[in-house]
């Protein structure tokens, strides 16, 4: 699942500030090769806890709120977003940012589970965010052997507030077919995302079955028109 | 622990329910594979009372017993590709919670209305 969790109207009765949450870092021991490859998946480094209309009474934490997020203690996305503040004793950040979700993805070709994309570096332009990502974790076993089997499915913690962009940076060659999906509390949030591909082949956005076109050609600057985030699924291509 | 489920299926709710002095916490998974999991699925605890300290605690003053464990009131649920059937007949199936298995494309964790009470930073 995407990992977003959801709590809404939750009362907190004399819960001091660092009992709220204890955020579990991947274990190092996740990184070998029949698990994660050369570093730990990184699923629990990109969680997300939002809670809307919180009360708390009793012993509170110092920084309670009605609205307010709980993310990791991922060092390549928590820091670099506004109104975020580490906790240690939750290993984890308190965020009061209403554009936090989590950005799904994954590979749609039917290597999907044996060849690797990841790592994966996800920044967002203007700030020293960069998540790295990691893809499933390998479970299948046959016999004394682990399978190898792993899917190009990311899950990635994201800040999705207006004019964001964001690159996406492959380390592998990015899979010719994905799907992606971008989930939050708001309905404003959104990004432009970009991928460095390493060929010129053709390449399409779908959204709901239709193909949502590029936008027009411009003359004046010889390129596509600049992507300005008007609707969903608006797109270009930039030639290198 | 408490109550914890890992089922195959589309929806789990869990509410009205009272937990005390937990360790590992409670909630619910799912097993989700296939086409459904673009479908979507959706966990959803609400209106539950989950308590930490009691009146009862872990240390007596008589020191007839004295046994200090971390709580947890809620531990993270999720949407997986493998399930548990429910009533594991073999060791090896537990903890509950555990699973060897992806996670699901989809699925939401929507929990409304639940109460925690008395959990301090360190174990009474």
């Amino acid at each position: 699942m995407h990992p977003m969790v959801e709590f809404y109207d939750t009362e907190f009765h004399n819960v001091d500030g660092d009992a709220l949450a204890w955020l579990m870092p991947p274990p190092a021991g996740w990184a070998n090769v029949k698990d994660c490859g050369e570093f730990p998946c990184t699923a629990p480094l990109n969680v997300l806890f939002t809670f809307e209309d919180t009360t708390f009474t009793g012993s509170k934490p110092s920084w309670s709120a009605k609205d307010f997020q709980i993310i990791a203690n991922n060092t390549g996305f928590a820091p670099h977003v506004e109104t975020c503040e580490p906790k240690e004793e939750m290993n984890a950040y308190v965020c009061k940012a209403d554009k936090l979700g989590v950005l799904m993805f994954e590979s749609e070709d039917e290597d999907k589970v044996d060849r690797s994309l990841q790592p994966i570096y996800v920044a967002k332009q203007g700030t020293e965010m960069s998540n790295k990502l990691n893809s499933m974790m390998d479970h299948v076993w046959d016999g004394f052997y682990s399978g190898q089997i792993r899917m190009s499915r990311f899950g990635s913690v994201f800040e999705g507030s207006r004019r964001s962009v964001y690159d996406l940076t492959f380390t592998g060659t990015p899979a010719k077919k994905m799907r992606f999906m971008l989930t939050g509390l708001s309905k404003t949030m959104g990004a432009t995302l970009r991928i460095a591909y390493p060929g010129a082949e053709s390449r399409s956005i779908v959204k709901d079955g239709t193909i949502v076109q590029p936008n027009q050609w411009n003359d004046d600057t010889q390129q596509y028109g600049e992507v300005k985030q008007s609707y969903c699924g608006e797109n270009r291509y930039i030639g290198v | 622990m408490g109550a914890w489920g890992f089922f195959a299926s589309n929806e789990v709710r869990f509410h009205h329910m009272t937990m005390i002095d937990n360790r590992e916490g409670f909630g619910s998974s799912i097993e989700v594979s296939g086409d459904a999991m673009y479908a979507g699925s959706t966990i959803m605890l609400n209106d539950n009372h989950v308590y930490g300290e009691t009146e009862v605690t872990d240390c007596p003053d008589d020191e007839s017993y004295c046994k200090i464990i971390d709580k947890s009131g809620f531990m993270m649920s999720g949407v997986s590709t493998g399930g548990k059937g429910l009533m594991p007949q073999m060791s090896s199936a537990l903890p509950m919670y555990k699973i060897k298995s992806i996670g699901s494309w989809g699925g939401m964790q929507r929990n409304y209305r639940n109460k925690f009470y008395n959990f301090g930073a360190k174990t009474a």
